[in-house]
């Protein structure tokens, strides 16, 4: 058995590794890589629900691991890149924001984060407490990620993100929700990726882009 | 005698029992149409009932009575209905326009059937048509008798909507479409002004008040600071007035009244109008029980120009209906005129004056409503026959509906304010007090009433030629157009209709003796009794002005007219003129052939009135002439255009149109339709809340 200490350590280095490969999102132009990072976001955080789950004991954490790494790490990754070879839209041509200012803010919005979720961690004794913040980081990168961004593909990406950080703060909190709702969760996730393909093929078809700009247009 | 109640219910059910009937047998078109005229007439005949108890009643003061007062039928404030004076006279107003106008669609709607022979003709739903209808009027009968504010509100609300489902009937076309919008654009806007007028009014009673009856207000308005009275009274001036069509907010009628079916034309201008009139004069005589001189001068003022505009603008436009509108647009500058001057009188103490003022206004009411809706559906006749109102294409209409033309005829009199018809007694009334009005002590009271009583003279002037214009242009010389000469008699119950108003008009004029002590009536109910002398004595069949100053017998000035024409004929026998009708060539510049391009046209007869207000209509003046040829005299088209200029809606709607428009589009940058500035919204809304509620 590892100490408490070592524990925290880990975890601490775990929910690092999550928001590096966030900020990576937002550095990276070429969508199939970021889809790829994004891939090793989820399985870092399918490490962090095991390696809470060896510490605590909490049974149901390795289903809930499993379940990440196999629908976030591997199914939804090859579903985006499938969208993006057959759309044929390599890369973010021409943010909203450009890269370097993306990381700015990015940095600042884990700024707000620890501000924010400052008194929070304060407030409890769990051994996990320092990592709060940079789940809460997480959140606000993929909303960040979601508005910066032209693509479809990225905007579904950024998605993805937010949703992890919601998981992340989840197991990190809570050590996790009960096993029937976050199954229910993974579930809608995987349905709305689904249909979220469907109509990025529709707006390509019909606008022969995926830019979300173009939807600007049906406004009456 | 019949329990005012009783009527009251029987009336409300008539109406409604009609609304549903016409909408059940909305299929059929014959019955849809006569079931609506049957239960418009039976509902006007209990209003007549019941304007004829209230004007009978001999009690003190107002005499009025609570009819009836509803509990629940609205979830937080009862409906209460009272019988008044004021309210009876209106009631009458609406009975006697509303009868013959409900006659007249009964023939008039068939012009909303679909023809098997006109295959291109739409189809309208005359049931629906109908159930506005029979909700229009009761909504007016009931909004006069309505005596709690929100009473009064609500069925205010209920007649403009009605109204505004009548006017937009023909709804596939698009000038339709925009008329309508325009008025319901414009009647709110008065309604906002009437709503915070009459919060405003109820002052500290407001307070866990719902009912606000009118008895409340009276005592309320009393303590009212005098600053909160007079915004009050212009919120309520320019509510009111927007309805009665006065300048500036006359914009509406000009639009609304030609896209309205012919018999909704009639209502409207006839009677609707009147009762922006009739919230004006509840509020300062009634309930804030006058003010301050200005109020009046106000009133008065822009009544004038109401009256000066509208006519002058009657004059250069050519189509029958919108020339209609903006006479109604005068009528009610003048009625306005004649209420402002009665003010005047009131707070300057003089009550003789007052009466004699308000009992002109009164009978002014009454009269317009009848000769302006026996206008009204005599330009629905010349439509339905020939589907055209542009002046400038009618003509010759007297050979083929000479009924129509006789009726027509008897309204321009009336209108013009020619003896011996109703016109001619309620603006005789009107100019004799102001007139009188140099009884007055103040200087500056002096200025306006005489300013006001040129603009009256003036208007009446202005009014005789632009209907000279609209009768003979119409009626008169050869037809235009072939609409024009293919036209046909108006079927039976529309000759009717006209028939009765026009009958109406001349006995309002002979009899007026005998309904002017009733006006008397009502005035000295709210004015109080006459000071310092006698404003308005009728005896037997004359009616005196002032002490001595003025004096007239309708009756026997008819009876010396048609005297004087009989003398006249039997003097062109003397004279030895066998024949009435001369049969002779008219002389056409030693051309043989006369065509209808060789008449006066409505163009040519205004233009000279044209040229003398250039100044106020500032006309664009716009000359083609294509001469195919070298030489300039063979003229091939000349097309030639003079439009006058509009000036409240060039200069006070457009600018703030653009502005509204503008200040739009600035608020489009905000909401924008770009997925990421929406998104944006969400992620800085989040972190500033967070940020802000962290702790």
């Amino acid at each position: 058995m590892l100490t408490s200490d070592g524990f925290i350590r880990i975890l601490n280095l775990l929910s690092v590794g999550v928001l590096v490969t966030g900020m990576l999102i937002l550095w990276r132009r070429s969508l199939l890589s970021a889809v790829q990072i994004f891939g090793v976001q989820s399985l870092l955080l399918a490490l962090m629900a095991v390696w809470i789950a060896f510490y605590t004991g909490a049974a149901h954490l390795y289903l809930i691991a499993f379940l990440v790494a196999a629908i976030k790490a591997v199914a939804i990754p090859v579903l985006l890149s499938r969208i993006i070879r057959r759309l044929d839209v390599y890369t973010e041509i021409e943010p909203y924001i450009g890269v370097a200012t993306s990381l700015l803010v990015g940095a600042g919005l884990v700024v707000v984060a620890y501000f924010v979720m400052q008194p929070v961690a304060d407030a409890t004794n769990l051994p996990t407490h320092n990592a709060l913040p940079l789940a809460f980081a997480m959140v606000l990168l993929g909303l960040f990620i979601t508005v910066s961004r032209k693509k479809a593909v990225t905007q579904i990406l950024g998605f993805l993100v937010l949703e992890n950080g919601i998981f992340m703060l989840a197991v990190l909190a809570t050590y996790g929700v009960p096993t029937i709702v976050e199954i229910g969760v993974f579930l809608d996730l995987f349905v709305g990726i689904l249909i979220m393909e469907v109509l990025v093929y529709r707006i390509n078809q019909t606008f022969e882009s995926v830019d979300t700009h173009v939807l600007d247009e049906l406004r009456g | 005698m019949f329990d005012a109640t009783l009527v009251l219910i029987v009336l409300v059910a008539i109406h409604l029992a009609g609304a549903v009937a016409v909408y059940l047998t909305r299929q059929e078109s014959l019955l849809t149409r006569q079931l609506n005229g049957i239960f418009g007439i039976a509902g006007g005949v209990m209003a007549l009932i019941l304007a004829l108890i209230g004007l009978q009643r001999n009690l003190p003061g107002s005499g009025s009575t609570v009819l009836l007062s509803l509990e629940g039928v609205m979830p937080f404030a009862p409906l209460e209905f009272t019988l008044d004076r004021l309210s009876s006279f209106f009631l009458l107003l609406i009975a006697v326009v509303g009868i013959p106008v409900s006659l007249y669609s009964i023939d008039y709607m068939r012009e909303y059937v679909s023809h098997p022979d006109q295959p291109g003709a739409h189809a309208y739903n005359l049931g629906l048509f109908g159930v506005a209808y029979q909700i229009f009027i009761l909504s007016m009968i009931l909004v006069v008798l309505a005596s709690t504010t929100f009473t009064f509100l609500f069925l205010w609300e209920l007649m403009a909507l009605a109204s505004y489902f009548l006017v937009v009937f023909e709804h596939r076309h698009r000038d339709t479409q925009e008329a309508g919008t325009l008025y319901l654009i414009m009647t709110h806007l008065g309604f906002v002004a009437l709503f915070i007028g009459f919060m405003l009014l109820s002052g500290p009673a407001l307070v866990g008040n719902t009912t606000l009856s009118f008895s409340e207000l009276r005592i309320s308005a009393l303590a009212l600071p005098s600053t909160q009275r007079d915004i009050v009274f212009l919120l309520m001036f320019i509510g009111f007035g927007s309805k009665a069509g006065m300048i500036p907010f006359h914009v509406w009628l000009p639009q609304a009244h030609p896209a309205a079916p012919s018999p909704v034309s009639a209502l409207m201008s006839g009677v609707m109008i009147k009762l922006g009139i009739y919230g004006l004069l509840r509020i300062t005589l009634d309930l804030l029980g006058g003010g301050p001189g200005w109020w009046g001068g106000l009133i008065l003022v822009v009544g004038g120009a109401s009256a000066l505009y509208g006519i002058l603008y009657a004059l250069v436009d050519h189509n029958l209906k919108r020339l209609l509108a903006y006479s109604s647009v005068e009528n009610a500058g003048i009625i306005l005129l004649a209420s402002g001057a009665a003010l005047v009188f009131w707070s300057a103490g003089n009550t003789a004056l007052a009466t004699l003022a308000l009992v002109g206004a009164l009978y002014h009411i009454l009269n317009h409503g009848v000769f302006k809706s026996l206008l009204f559906m005599g330009a629905g006749a010349v439509l339905q026959s020939t589907h055209t109102l542009d002046m400038e294409s009618l003509g010759g209409l007297i050979k083929r509906m000479p009924w129509t033309a006789l009726f027509f005829l008897v309204g321009s009199v009336s209108i013009a304010a020619l003896p011996p018809f109703n016109g001619f007694v309620g603006e005789w009334i009107i100019l004799q007090s102001l007139l009188l009005s140099l009884a007055l002590p103040s200087q500056g009271a002096h200025i306006f009433l005489t300013l006001g009583l040129g603009a009256l003279a003036l208007t009446g002037g202005l009014v005789a030629a632009a209907f000279v214009k609209a009768f003979g242009i119409s009626f008169l010389a050869l037809p235009r157009s072939a609409q024009a000469d293919q036209a046909t008699e108006a079927p039976r119950l529309m000759r009717w209709a006209m028939g009765i108003n026009a009958v109406l008009c001349l006995l309002l004029g002979l009899l007026a003796t005998l309904l002017l002590p009733a006006l008397q009536g009502i005035s000295r109910a709210y004015l109080g009794p006459d000071q310092p002398t006698v404003g308005l004595a009728i005896s037997g069949l004359e009616v005196r002005t002032g002490t001595d100053f003025g004096s007239l017998s309708p009756l026997l000035l008819g009876i010396l007219l048609a005297l004087l024409a009989l003398i006249a004929l039997w003097g062109l026998r003397l004279a030895g003129i066998n024949e009435l009708t001369r049969r002779s060539m008219t002389w056409a510049c030693g051309r043989f052939t006369l065509s209808p391009r060789m008449e006066y046209t409505a163009t040519a007869f205004a233009n000279p009135l044209k040229r003398i207000f250039a100044f106020l209509y500032q006309p664009v003046r716009a000359l083609t002439i294509e001469t195919p040829g070298a030489s300039p005299h063979f003229a091939q088209d000349i097309s030639y255009r003079n439009p006058v200029r509009l000036w409240f809606e060039e200069y006070l709607y457009g600018p703030v149109a653009r502005g509204i428009v503008w200040l739009a589009r600035r608020a489009s940058l905000v909401q924008h339709g770009s997925l990421h500035l929406y998104l944006t919204y969400i992620l800085s809304i989040l972190v500033i809340l967070l940020v802000l509620t962290r702790g």
